[in-house]
Order: C-alpha cells, then sequence, then structure tokens
C-alpha cells in the first residue's frame, strides 16, 4: 500500500514527460484522477486506524530501506497530497505563459513522490533518499524558465540544501555509531548519559535539515529560489517542500534522540536562538522586500522557524503549537504564493506597489489573500492565531529563565512585522484611493481562484474549530510520548 | 438567544454583498431592519436571560449575561440602529457602499461579541476583528486624509491587540484561567506579582489604545473626524467603550484594590481629560472637536476608574458614576456625530467658517444640539450631570480620604476640563445657531428625511429620561453592574439638587463661559457680524504622532534594516568571500574566436556558417563555465561536510 502511494505519483510523474499536448482536457483529467487517487489511498490508510508498514530492505548490513505510516507522516502526506491536488488545476491555467510544459509536470509529481517517501520513511536512511531526491528533482521547478536569475536561484537551492545534507550525513554517522540503529521509535532511541560528542552530531543534523526549512545560517536560498520559480512550484515550495526539513527535525529529535534527552542541553538554547533570530530577520526583511514573492519568501522563513521554535521547547505542548503551525502555514503560503502567481498571470503585478487598486481589478483573488493574511498574520479566529497561541503558552510554560519571555514576546514581534508587510498591499489594493490608476474589473478564471478560495475558508473554518484540530494534534503528539 | 445578538449582525453582513446587486433601496431597508431585530432581541435576553451565560462547544467561545453586559449589549444594538436610521439619507450620492454596509453589520456581530464575552479569549478574537473591521469605516470614503487615518488606526489596532495577546499569555500562564468571573480570586493568589502587573501592563496596552487613553491616542482624533458620521458615533460611541470595558475589566478583576494601578490610571486619565478638552477649544473642525471632545470624556471615565480602584470599599460613587459616564458619553456623542452628519450631509463641509449659521431656523435641531451638549456638559436635568457629579463626588471623597493635595489639584483639573468641554460646545454652539451663514453658503429648508429626523429625536430622547430620573432609572441600571466593576452599593442616597452637588456644574460651566469670553472670542475668533472667522492655531509640531512616533519609527527601522542586512546575508559573504578567494575559477573562459579550428570544424560538420556556431560555442562555455562553478560550490559544501566528519573523528578518537 505504502508502496503504491509512492509509486503512483512516480509513475505520473514520468508519465508526464511524455505528453504531446499538455493542455489537452484528458490530461488534465487525467492528472486530477490520479492525484485524487493518491489524497483518497493517503486518507483511507490514514484513518482506517491500522499499522501500515513495509518489510525493511537491507541495502547493507546497517543500512536499511522501510516505509511506516504514523501520525505524523499521516499529517504531512494529506497535506501535502491535498495542497498538491489544488496546485494542479491552477497549474492548467498558469502554465498557459509557460514553455516545456510536460518537463514541469513530470518533475511536479516526481516531488511530490518524494515529499511523499520522506514522510513515510521508516528511519533516517530512508528518509535521507527521499529527502536528497526531494532537493534533486524539485530544483528543474526552480530552474523552469531556464533564465539567468533561474538559474543563479536553483544553484544557490541547490548548494544550500546539499551542504545541509553533508551536515546531516556526518550527524547521521555519529548517531549509527551511538545508537546503533537508525530506525525511528517513538520517544527516541537513546537511553543514558549523553557523549560529548553526540549533541553535536545532532545539533549539526538540525542544521543540516534546517537548511531546507531555512534555519538560519542556512536559509538564504529561500528569496532567491522562491521568486524565479512558477508559482505553483514556488507555493509548494514553500508551503510543503520547505517543510520536509522539518520532518527530518522532527523525526530525528523526537524519534531517534529523545526529546527529554536533550532538554536543557546547550543544543536546546543554541537551536532556540537560531530559531528566534531567524523568526525575527525573515520578518524584517519581509518589511523592507519591495518584491511580491521575495517578501513571501522573507515571510516563509520567518514563519516556518515558529514550526522549528515549537520543535526546540521539546515538550508535548510546543509539538502540538508546531504541527498546527506547520498546517496553518501550508494553508495561508501556499494560497499567497497562487495569489501572487494570478496577480502576475492576469495583471502583471510583480512589486507591492502596483497592488493599489488591485481588489477592484479582481476582487475574489484579492480577497482570498487578505483573508490569508489575516491568518498568517495570526488574528483570531483565523488558523495562524491558534498556532501561535499554542507555541506561545508552551515556550512560557516550558522554558526557563529569560528565555521563557522572550520567545513569546519574539513570536508577537514578529507578527506584528507579518502585519507591517501583509496589510499595506491588502489596504492599497481595496482603498486605493480616489486616483487609482485602474479601476476595470478582470475575468477571473475559475480554474485560478477555487484553489484560493478552499485555501482561506479552511483557514478560517479550521481556525474556528480550534479544539477539534488541536486535539488531532495532541493524539499525534501523545503517540510519540 | 444571546448568540443571536452576535452571529445575526455577522451572518446579515455576509448577505450584503447578495443583496448589494439590488437597488440601494432594499438594502437600506434591510440594514435597518437587521439591527431593529437585533436590538429587539437584545433587549428580550436582557430581561429573560439575565445571569445566564452560553458556551459554545468546539469553538470555544463563551458568552454571560450580567448588569453591565445587558446594559451595554443593549447600548450597542440601540446605537447601531439609530445609525442605521441616518445611513439611507447620508450615503444617497456615495459609492462602494456594499463594503461599508457589509463591515458595518459584521462590527455590529463583533462588539456585541467583546461586550458579552465571559472570558478573554472570546474578547480578545471579537476585539481584534472588531478592530479590523472597523479600518473600514476609517477608510471607507478612500481620501488621502481617510487612508492616512486608516494606516495610523489600523497600526495602532494591530500593535495593541498584539501587545494585549502578551498579556494574556503571561495572564494564562500565571493563573491558568481566562474566565473574567474565575480572574479575581485566581489573580488575588498569584505570588509573583511583577510578573502579574506586567500582564495587567499588556492587556491595557490593547483596551488603552481603542480606548483613546493617552499616549496611545493619536489616532482617535484623525480616525473619528475621516469615518462617515453614521461610523464616527459608533466608533467614537461604543468602541473607546470596548476599550473601557478592558480597563475595568483589569482594574476590577486582576489588580483589585492595587493602589498603583489607581495611580497610574490617575495621572494618563487627567493628561487625556486636559489634553483632548485643550485640542477641541482650538479646533475648527466640527467633527474633529467632537473627537478631541470623546479624548477628553475618555479621561474623565478613565478619573472614574480611578477612583473605583482607590477608594476601594467605599467606592460606590465612582463606580455608579464611571459606567453611567460611559453610557451618558455614548449617547452623547451618538447624539452630536449624528447632528454632524446631518450638517455634512446638508452643506458638505465640517469646516466651522463654512457650516457658520447652518442651524439658524431649525428649532427641532438647536434642541438636539441643546440636549447632546448639555448632557455632555453636565447641564442639570441631563444624564451627564448625574454622572459628572457622582465622579466629582467620588473624587471628593479621596480628597477627604487621603487628605493629599495632589487628589486636590485632580479635582480642579476636572473641574477646568468640565469648564474647557462648556466652551469648545458653546463655540459650536454659537457658530451654527447664531452667527450668520456665509454668503457663499446655500441656505438649506428641510435639513433631514423623516428617518433622519426620527433617528436624532430617538438618540436625544434618551439623556433627558436618564437624567430625569435618576434614583427610579439611572441608578438602578448602575448597581446593577456593581458585580462587574466592582464596586460597593451607596451607603446613603445621593442629593442630586443639593447646593454642593450643583455647586461643580457652576464653576465647570462658568470656567467654560470665562475661557469662552476672554480667550476663544478673542483670540481664535476674527472679525465681526457677517466676516467672522475661526482660527486654527493648534501648532502642528504638537502631534505626537508626526514629531515623535513617526520620526522614532524610521530611524530605528533604518538602523534596524542596516544590521538585519548585515545579519542575513552574511552567510551569503561567507561564500563569496570564498569564492573569490580560496575558490576562485582558475581558468578564465575565452569567447572562441570565429575562425578558431574547432569553429570551423563545427561549421564544417554542421553545415552552418562561422558566427552562428561561435555564438552557440560561446553560450555553451558559458553555461559549463556556470556548471563549473556550481561544481566548485558543491566541492565547497562537500568538503564542509568533511571536515565536520574529520572534526568528530578526532574528537571520538582523543576523548
Amino acid at each position: 500500500m505504502l508502496f503504491v502511494i509512492i509509486l503512483l505519483p512516480l509513475l505520473l510523474g514520468i508519465a508526464c514527460f511524455f505528453l504531446k499536448n499538455a493542455f489537452s482536457k484528458a490530461h488534465t483529467a487525467l492528472l486530477l484522477t490520479v492525484q485524487t487517487v493518491i489524497v483518497a489511498l493517503l486518507a483511507m490508510a490514514a484513518f482506517s486506524g491500522g499499522a501500515w508498514s513495509t518489510a525493511a530492505i537491507a541495502l547493507t548490513d546497517s543500512l536499511t530501506f522501510a516505509l511506516k505510516l504514523d501520525g505524523l507522516g499521516a499529517l504531512f502526506c494529506l497535506l501535502a497530497s491535498v495542497c498538491w491536488l489544488l496546485t494542479v488545476p491552477y497549474c492548467t491555467v498558469y502554465l498557459h505563459h509557460e514553455e516545456n510544459v510536460p518537463r514541469f509536470y513530470g518533475f511536479f509529481f516526481l516531488t511530490e513522490a518524494m515529499v511523499l517517501g520522506t514522510a513515510l520513511a521508516a528511519d533516517l536512511v530512508t528518509l535521507y533518499i527521499f529527502y536528497e531526491m526531494t532537493t534533486l528533482l524539485s530544483a528543474p521547478l526552480v530552474l523552469h524558465s531556464q533564465s539567468k536569475k533561474a538559474l543563479s536561484g536553483a544553484s544557490k537551492y541547490l548548494y544550500y540544501s546539499i551542504g545541509g545534507a553533508f551536515l546531516v550525513l556526518f550527524g547521521m554517522a555519529a548517531l549509527q555509531h551511538s545508537c546503533g540503529t537508525l530506525t525511528f521509535t517513538a520517544g527516541g532511541v537513546l537511553r543514558g548519559e549523553l557523549t560529548a560528542v553526540l549533541p553535536a552530531a545532532v545539533f549539526c543534523i538540525v542544521l543540516g535539515f534546517g537548511s531546507k526549512a531555512g534555519l538560519y545560517p542556512l536559509h538564504n536560498w529561500l528569496p532567491s529560489a522562491h521568486p524565479v520559480a512558477p508559482a505553483p512550484a514556488s507555493a509548494l515550495l514553500s508551503g510543503i517542500i520547505a517543510k520536509v526539513g522539518v520532518i527530518g527535525i522532527i523525526r530525528t529529535v523526537y524519534f531517534l534522540v529523545g526529546a527529554e534527552q536533550i532538554r536543557g542541553t546547550w543544543v536546546q538554547y543554541a537551536w532556540l536562538t537560531l530559531g528566534m533570530l531567524t523568526v525575527f530577520l525573515g520578518s524584517f526583511m519581509g518589511c523592507t522586500e519591495k518584491g511580491l514573492k521575495k517578501r513571501l519568501a522573507y515571510s516563509s522563513i520567518s514563519q516556518i522557524s515558529y514550526i522549528l521554535l515549537g520543535i526546540f521547547v521539546l515538550t508535548p505542548a510546543g509539538l502540538v503549537g508546531a504541527l498546527l503551525q506547520l498546517v496553518f502555514h501550508a494553508i495561508a503560503k501556499v494560497g499567497m504564493f497562487l495569489t501572487a502567481g494570478s496577480a502576475i498571470y492576469l495583471d502583471d503585478v510583480t512589486t507591492m506597489d502596483r497592488f493599489r487598486g488591485l481588489g477592484r481589478r479582481m476582487p475574489v483573488t484579492i480577497g482570498c489573500f487578505a483573508l490569508l493574511s489575516l491568518s498568517l498574520v495570526g488574528i483570531p479566529p483565523f488558523g495562524g492565531f491558534h498556532s501561535k497561541w499554542h507555541l506561545a503558552l508552551a515556550g512560557l510554560e516550558s522554558l526557563y529563565g529569560a528565555v521563557r519571555y522572550i520567545m513569546p514576546a519574539v513570536l508577537l514581534l514578529s507578527a506584528l512585522m507579518t502585519a507591517g508587510y501583509l496589510f499595506p498591499p491588502v489596504m492599497q489594493a481595496f482603498f486605493s484611493g480616489e486616483d487609482a490608476p485602474k479601476t476595470e474589473r478582470i475575468r477571473e478564471p475559475l480554474a485560478l481562484i477555487v484553489p484560493l478560495v478552499i485555501l482561506s475558508l479552511a483557514g478560517l473554518i479550521l481556525g474556528l474549530f480550534p479544539d477539534a484540530v488541536a486535539a488531532v494534534m495532541q493524539s499525534i503528539v501523545s503517540a510519540i510520548y | 438567544m444571546m448568540l443571536f445578538v452576535v452571529l445575526f449582525p455577522i451572518l446579515s453582513g455576509l448577505l450584503i454583498p447578495l443583496l448589494s446587486t439590488k437597488s440601494g433601496k432594499v438594502r437600506d431597508g434591510f440594514v435597518v431592519l437587521s439591527t431593529g431585530l437585533t436590538l429587539l432581541v437584545m433587549l428580550l435576553c436582557a430581561f429573560t436571560g439575565f445571569g445566564s451565560s452560553v458556551r459554545v462547544p468546539l469553538v470555544g467561545l463563551s458568552f454571560t449575561m450580567d448588569g453591565f453586559r445587558a446594559i451595554y449589549g443593549t447600548i450597542v444594538c440601540f446605537m447601531w440602529f439609530v445609525s442605521a436610521m441616518l445611513s439611507p439619507q447620508y450615503f444617497l450620492h456615495h459609492h462602494n457602499l456594499g463594503r461599508y454596509y457589509a463591515f458595518f453589520l459584521l462590527c455590529q456581530g463583533f462588539t456585541a461579541g467583546v461586550f458579552l464575552s465571559a472570558d478573554l479569549y472570546t474578547t480578545f478574537l471579537f476585539f481584534e476583528l472588531m478592530s479590523i473591521g472597523s479600518y473600514v469605516w476609517v477608510a471607507q470614503e478612500e481620501t488621502e486624509g481617510a487612508l492616512s487615518a486608516g494606516k495610523t488606526y489600523l497600526a495602532i489596532a494591530v500593535l495593541g491587540g498584539l501587545v494585549t495577546l502578551m498579556g494574556l499569555f503571561l495572564l494564562e500562564h500565571l493563573t491558568g484561567t481566562l474566565v473574567i468571573a474565575q480572574l479575581q480570586s485566581a489573580c488575588a493568589a498569584v505570588t509573583d506579582r511583577s510578573t502579574l502587573w506586567a500582564a495587567a501592563i499588556c492587556i491595557l496596552v490593547g483596551f488603552g489604545a481603542k480606548a483613546g487613553m493617552f499616549p496611545l491616542h493619536i489616532w482617535l482624533p484623525k480616525a473619528h473626524p475621516v469615518a462617515p458620521a453614521p461610523a464616527s458615533a459608533l466608533l467614537s460611541g461604543v468602541l473607546t467603550k470596548a476599550g473601557i470595558f478592558g480597563v475595568l475589566m483589569i482594574t476590577a478583576q486582576i489588580l483589585p484594590g492595587e493602589h498603583g494601578w489607581g495611580y497610574l490610571m490617575l495621572i494618563l486619565g487627567c493628561i487625556t481629560m486636559v489634553l483632548g478638552a485643550l485640542i477641541a477649544v482650538f479646533s475648527v473642525n466640527l467633527k474633529h472637536i467632537f473627537a478631541c471632545s470623546s479624548l477628553s470624556q475618555i479621561g474623565f471615565i478613565l478619573v472614574g476608574v480611578s477612583m473605583i480602584c482607590l477608594l476601594g470599599h467605599h467606592n460606590a460613587l465612582a463606580a455608579n458614576g464611571t459606567v453611567l459616564y460611559m453610557m451618558n458619553h455614548s449617547l452623547v456623542k451618538l447624539v452630536l456625530f449624528l447632528f454632524a452628519g446631518v450638517v455634512y450631509l446638508n452643506t458638505h463641509a465640517l469646516d466651522l467658517n463654512e457650516i457658520r449659521g447652518f442651524g439658524r431656523g431649525k428649532p427641532l435641531l438647536h434642541i438636539i444640539y441643546l440636549i447632546g451638549a448639555g448632557s455632555l456638559a453636565g447641564i442639570p436635568g441631563l444624564c451627564g450631570y448625574i454622572s459628572k457629579t457622582l465622579v466629582h463626588e467620588s473624587i471628593v471623597e479621596y480628597i477627604a480620604e487621603s487628605g493629599s493635595f495632589a487628589i486636590t489639584a485632580v479635582e480642579w483639573l476636572f473641574l477646568f476640563s468640565g469648564g474647557l468641554t462648556t466652551a469648545y460646545l458653546t463655540k459650536v454652539y454659537v457658530a451654527l445657531f447664531w452667527q450668520k451663514p456665509a454668503a457663499s453658503a446655500h441656505p438649506v429648508k428641510g435639513w433631514g428625511t423623516p428617518l433622519t429626523v426620527a433617528a436624532l429625536c430617538i438618540a436625544a430622547i434618551v439623556l433627558p429620561v436618564l437624567g430625569l430620573l435618576p434614583h427610579s432609572l439611572a441608578e438602578r441600571l448602575t448597581l446593577l453592574t456593581l458585580d462587574f466593576t466592582g464596586g460597593h452599593d451607596f451607603h446613603h442616597q445621593v442629593h442630586y439638587l443639593a447646593w454642593v452637588n450643583l455647586k461643580g456644574v457652576v464653576i465647570s460651566v462658568g470656567i467654560g463661559l470665562a475661557v469662552y469670553f476672554l480667550f476663544i472670542a478673542r483670540v481664535l475668533i476674527r472679525g465681526k457680524g457677517d466676516s467672522v472667522t475661526y482660527r486654527s492655531i493648534w501648532p502642528a509640531w504638537l502631534s505626537l504622532e508626526d514629531s515623535l512616533y513617526v520620526p522614532l519609527c524610521r530611524k530605528g527601522f533604518r538602523l534596524l534594516k542596516l544590521i538585519c542586512r548585515t545579519v542575513c546575508d552574511l552567510p551569503d559573504a561567507v561564500i563569496l568571500l570564498l569564492r573569490r578567494t580560496v575558490l576562485r575559477p582558475t581558468r578564465e573562459t575565452v569567447n572562441p574566436h570565429p575562425h578558431s579550428r574547432r569553429v570551423r570544424f563545427l561549421s564544417r560538420h554542421h553545415g552552418r556558417s562561422l558566427e552562428e556556431v561561435s555564438d552557440n560555442l560561446a553560450t555553451s562555455l558559458e553555461a559549463a563555465k556556470r556548471l563549473e562553478g556550481s561544481l566548485s560550490f558543491s566541492l565547497l559544501m562537500a568538503c564542509l561536510g568533511l571536515c565536520a566528519v574529520l572534526v568528530f573523528v578526532v574528537i571520538y578518537v582523543f576523548c
């Protein structure tokens, strides 16, 4: 079953390379159907309650390849596949501007297979393989336009990711030595005293996976790579692919090392410091940036580090907050990059100052953007509020000394700056003043707005039932502890 | 039923876009009916559901109905209803009304949610929604002033909201509960008082900003005048009270009886009170005068709040007076801003120089203005007199209790601000009802449709009713609110018409008339008879926003930008440095000469011209160069990884 889930998008991706007419109705129908089947299979597996896993295939004596579906994996897989499903119809319209569409679709689905594989991996080696493949197969998406900028963006993405992966590799070797196994076990496999090397090794792994998640100091590829990719790709890059790093970190910290083992060590404080620095830097740089997609990329740096901060708190409450933020950020950011794509596609708007009067021209798109930014800033009752609520309280309750107060303060400061870079364009779009440049309405194709509407309503409706959503996360987290 | 009051307006608001495609009349009717229905249900709810509470499962919201909430819920619904009645005529020739009406109704639900909330989570949720939703009102007209005011408004609202959220985090962390009814005992048990204080101050920032408390008041005088009049009435009358609601909650539940808190409120209250009244005296714009007046009145209310805190068990006068003061101010501002709306829709101006003499020959309007202004100035027979007397007496009581000279000064500031209130109201009164209109002004006969007239009359009639029935109505209402304000019952009856109480009004009005005739008439008014002009001499550099906040933010932003940019790009810089030094490409690629052997060979092979082949080759070489660069880069990273492994091995072997 789990192999089928990964093989389906893999085969679909390979098949896409050989398509002649990428925009035919039959083709779109095929993509949508297969993608729906993937979502359905995942949902079935996730909700059946059965323990899905595959037998381990031994690569060498100590390295194995195995898949397993647990709560965390199911959550992330479902999230990823739904986001892919929503992006497919968007692509069918958006890609009219692009060339080499079959190639794009090919890598698009191959990447999905790898992302699903990363979440389903049952040990660190499997995860590492899928993680590297995700990087390699998503790079062509960034490179798609083949412009000079795209080339440098994609190579920056590759450098950082591969550099990070080396760090992970080093850590993996150290871990393998100390733990004796790299198979993920809820609660971690390390017992007893920590050696001096081990925290350093774990630190390196987190730093390495952090390169994907935009953690300082390996964060700088996001603002270069996101803006140059076609909008659906940058949406998934920011919403899902960057979070593959988050999955890697959760798996390492909670399933191999054990959160209890490293709580209170220098490693935790180093992580927290890096996390808070990233949260602040990302938001602030977002405020100073004029380009629409670049601003969103900086925002991703900051918002994904919220997730990491939740993980670094190293308590169940923190992890619940992190998972909430994972879901709500994915919803908001996929939606926002798609909005940015619509603005580019329909009206050639690429910078924030050109948002003036845009609300009149494409009310649905910008309306969705407004709802999503409310969620991202964390205005109740939108989803983003609840993740911040959980994160801040977790920080207050489980950390020590001044960090306890600094963490919520940094989160809120960053929320303020998030409002600072998201609200003004929305305000300008709808309240353009008496001398707005253009006001006639543009026809917004259905395929461009339906995914947006679904995402923005999802952010609102999930936010209206915070207890139910938090209960789901709680059950996932309690299975880990 | 309580849920109906909150949800029905929200649902109606969401329906507006569907109705907006039809004719405006249907929509106007729908808005008036919707607000009217909500008012009826709210009244019913206040009488039948008193003391009940509702918790919405899953969503996590909870509401309750006690005295204060019943009264303020009713005021909210009443004010929305009356403003909705004025709206059809006011907006006759305006644009973008769908958006305005949608948010008008949405905000009614949000505001009702704030006042009916039973826990701070619910309060905060609706408070934020209300703050952000009402941005639409401020920016509705899309003039330059409106957009700039909207910016300030939203900035302060978001800032305040987030600081409040920090306070809520701290509070939840310290007490484990956010249910308002449980806070008092939970907070009393907290040993970490300094953190509790920090929480209280943080919560105060958001609520105080909404109330218009100094130094977070900067948005208020900008935003109230630019919003459409029916919205200004609500901004000024109700939304500021949502802020006071929070301040009262802190005073009574989180830090009850903490004198430090009382003094803080007293100082901030006094500054707000005097500052607002002073600017109002200087202003020449009708709505700006009323907005600054709101500022000043919020100061009065804060002084009342401080007295609730300071007087402890003897705070009956303060507690009843403060709540009555809030009610009075809400209702008065409804009258006055609707009045301003009527002036604006007839003259399309708000400057006193242009609207001068508008009220002449309009007896009904004259009476309505006198009722509103009289109540604000605290003239006996109107609601404002009762509330002002109660708060004034509470200050006198505290002077007796503390014997402090400073509190006597506060009493004089209180009376002086009351005097300034009279002065600016007189200024408006004389300008509008006694002076002759400017020669260029068009004479206006009928000033409003029946619906508009009805709205003004309904709004105005409540004030004398409350004022004339102090014991049997006003006090009975405020006594219901003592649970919420942490007040105590009266020890003895207050004789409102005794000379001790009347004296305050006489002094205030005396000061007011003196200010008017000695200062306003001499300094601010130039000319006589038909050629009167009002001068605006309030110096612009006194604006706290323009002279302090904005420059400070700008400088801070620039400095931070520099630092952040450096820190952010530091890793890139290191890599770049390495590329330029250690990992520099060794071989420079040279563009192939068109007649080199390679080119000639290729040209022969593909049957193309030399130039074409040369160009192609150049492109390929360029790409190869890039690839090489990237390979070297990967190698760099690989080296880093290997170095790390080496370090590990070294440590591992030697430790």
